[in-house]
């Protein structure tokens, strides 16, 4: 057991190693006016989305141990080079924390020990859990395979994927806790990331840090950044660009802006709506713009908007080509123009009526938007974002913007916030989709406590501390309940066992099927089982979201006609929320193997054997 | 009587700026408040832990 955690480690430093020299020659693109750190910061976030890419666009041809370990091997070479290059050996780092900075540096120490502890448990979960339902699910086949297609039976598996990739290669050095355990650095890279702004908007180094503590303590960004979730990871490419492109002058500035706005949309499609409105909050002339010239202006915006089209532009491709459309599942309007794979018209609808009705949050009209700030700190659960966000960036975050509005850098930020909020509440009110805004509203929190201080002097500084630690209390206490039972499970054998019996849905089936050697090929015939817990090939010719596999196959019967033609050699049939069995148990071609109350496993009987 | 005289003639602007402090104060205060009533009098725990005060 010891020696899977070591080797999910392992892999993660790899990686992590890998991205960090990876992103190293982005360091030329940046602005001078950024600090040394920062701009490591930001290059090793471009490093983790390029590896990412690059294993996609390799991975089209081919997935496998080598050409992951190639793209690998050239990033720690990349790494080593930088480190020599700019003499870091013999390491001399002594932690420079003031005794200021120490109670939300423990405080951030503490989530982040949760999150490697935590991370390391096996991913379980049902249907209703994206990480092994499509995140998770995505790498298994991929590496399976040994090719990058999506997943026929799971649409969302056509997501754009930068960070998936990245998860295949952990994945395929650090098995399949290693995932989960990247969250560790990926979290500690928003929070490094987020400390950057928080001084580039005016804070102390003690104030960078209380911004870390709020955001690392909101159960609703937590959320978002464990369990191989990637929203975090997509909130850290879309801050990340701004920091670069709110302080960029020259052109090869905006080279770097476009490439972290290509990997937001690399990461997820609602990169596609925030990269643009980054680039107009970056170019938009400034107060003090003395000489505008809207060509330049223009130019700089090509120039970003070029190479951010260039770098999502595989996965959009790759969709065009394969699936028929760059977006998949298509927007319904656009389906009487594209001919889309797997998906019915009807199935397309009914997964956009499923999306508008789980984004309805508490309405799309002015009312609500007025009210949204209170609903989203008081009620996030209606948002999807179980735990809250505290309440330092509704109590805190305006009299921040107030105070730093002056600031042109400051007032970038607080604008970016207000109209990526803005295009979230008018398409999809999911939580998860706001994590970048959370984070800027703990930035402003924290400049909020500091100028009520400069206004109240004692007694605001008591009142900010009472909303900053009861903010961090709260969430810290959310977290640790939600993570308690996978860091029990590192501890315990036994209980690790018990959740997984608990958490796995038809773990006996799915136990027997990946030990047993006569399986090649297994068909699953239920829509909500998971097939990221087989280990071995397997066909689903009905999807979660109306997915169909095959085209002549729109029954379960029509399934079982082509058993052989499939090479199919087991089959797994259960009884769920879904369905009922489905395999008739009088089929002379099938075996029955395993017998549960509510799942079955059946053997298909050799052809030749059925012969007379 | 000078003083009441001052009083009168000072700008809106700077009574704002006078009472700005209070409203901050005040402001936060009832976020605090608010989010102790609907955040932790308001939840199941709450209601679980403290039924013979709330009523089940």
């Amino acid at each position: 057991m010891w020696l899977e955690y070591a080797r999910a480690v392992f892999a993660n430093a790899m990686v992590a190693v890998a991205a960090f020299g990876i992103g190293s020659p982005i360091a030329r693109l940046l602005p001078e006016t950024i600090p040394a750190w920062s701009r490591r910061v930001c290059c090793w976030i471009a490093g983790f989305g390029i590896l990412g890419v690059a294993l996609f666009v390799i991975g089209q041809w081919r997935l496998s141990r080598f050409t992951i370990g190639m793209v690998l091997d050239i990033g720690i070479l990349a790494a080593i080079i930088t480190a020599l290059r700019e003499h870091w050996f013999p390491m001399k780092w002594r932690p420079r924390i003031s005794r200021s900075q120490l109670i939300p540096a423990a405080i951030v120490a503490a989530v982040l020990a949760i999150t490697a502890l935590g991370g390391l448990a096996e991913p379980v979960g049902d249907w209703g859990d994206d990480g092994v339902v499509y995140h998770l699910l995505g790498p298994k086949v991929w590496l399976r395979n040994g090719l990058v297609r999506p997943v026929p039976d799971n649409c969302h598996t056509s997501f754009p994927a930068a960070s998936e990739l990245a998860f295949s290669a952990l994945m395929e050095f650090g098995g399949q806790r290693a995932p989960g355990f990247s969250a560790v650095w990926t979290i500690g890279l928003f929070l490094m990331l987020a400390g950057s702004l928080a001084l580039r908007c005016g804070a102390h180094e003690s104030g960078a840090w209380w911004a870390a503590a709020l955001i690392a303590t909101m159960p609703a960004v937590y959320e978002g950044g464990h369990s191989a979730f990637v929203d975090v990871i997509y909130a850290m490419f879309v801050l990340a660009a701004a920091r670069i492109g709110f302080d960029a002058e020259r052109p090869r500035h905006f080279v770097a802006v476009g490439v972290l706005c290509g990997l937001a949309m690399a990461t997820k499609y609602t990169g596609l709506v925030a990269a643009p409105v980054i680039l107009i909050v970056a170019l938009w002339p400034g107060r003090s713009a003395i000489a505008f010239r809207f060509s330049d202006t223009m130019r700089k915006f090509c120039i970003a908007a070029g190479v951010a089209l260039a770098m999502a532009s595989p996965f959009y491709l790759r969709n065009w080509i394969i699936l028929g459309s760059p977006i998949y599942p298509p927007p319904p309007g656009a389906l009487g123009l594209l001919h889309i794979k797997y998906l019915s018209a009807n199935a397309v609808r009914s997964y956009y009526a499923y999306c508008l009705h789980r984004g309805q949050g508490h309405g799309h009209d002015l009312i609500a938007f007025l009210f949204l700030p209170f609903n989203l700190t008081y009620h996030t659960a209606d948002f999807n974002g179980a735990g809250g966000i505290g309440l330092a960036p509704l109590a805190l975050g305006l009299l921040g913007v107030i105070a730093r509005w002056w600031d042109p850098f400051a007032r970038r930020l607080a604008i970016l916030a207000a109209t990526l909020t803005l295009c979230w509440f008018v398409t999809m009110q999911e939580s998860r989709f706001l994590i970048h805004a959370y984070a800027l509203g703990a930035i402003f929190a924290v400049l909020g406590w500091r100028y009520i201080v400069s206004l109240s002097g004692r007694r605001g500084f008591v009142l900010g501390a009472v909303v900053v630690g009861g903010s961090v209390l709260y969430g810290m206490s959310m977290i640790a309940g939600a993570t308690g039972p996978d860091v029990h499970s590192i501890f315990s054998p036994s209980y690790a066992a018990q959740r997984r019996a608990a958490d796995i849905p038809f773990l006996t089936s799915f136990e027997l099927l990946n030990h047993d050697s006569t399986v090649k090929r297994l068909m699953i015939l239920d829509p909500s089982v998971l097939p990221y817990y087989s280990n071995k090939d397997y066909l689903k010719p009905f999807g979660q979201w109306g997915e169909q596999v095959l085209p002549n196959v729109k029954t379960p019967s029509d399934a079982l006609a082509q058993l052989d033609e499939q090479h199919i050699s087991h089959i797994l049939d259960v009884r769920s929320s879904v369905s009922g069995f489905r395999v008739p148990q009088d089929d002379p071609r099938l075996i029955l193997i395993l017998d549960q109350p509510n799942e079955r496993v059946y053997e298909v009987k050799d052809p030749g054997s059925l012969r007379p | 009587m000078d003083r009441q005289n001052n009083q009168a003639a000072e700008p809106q602007g700077n009574r704002f700026r006078r009472y700005w402090p209070l409203l901050a104060e005040l402001w936060i205060f009832a976020t605090v408040l608010a989010f102790f009533v609907i955040r932790v009098l308001g939840s199941e725990f709450f209601h679980h832990k403290f039924h013979f005060l709330v009523g089940r």
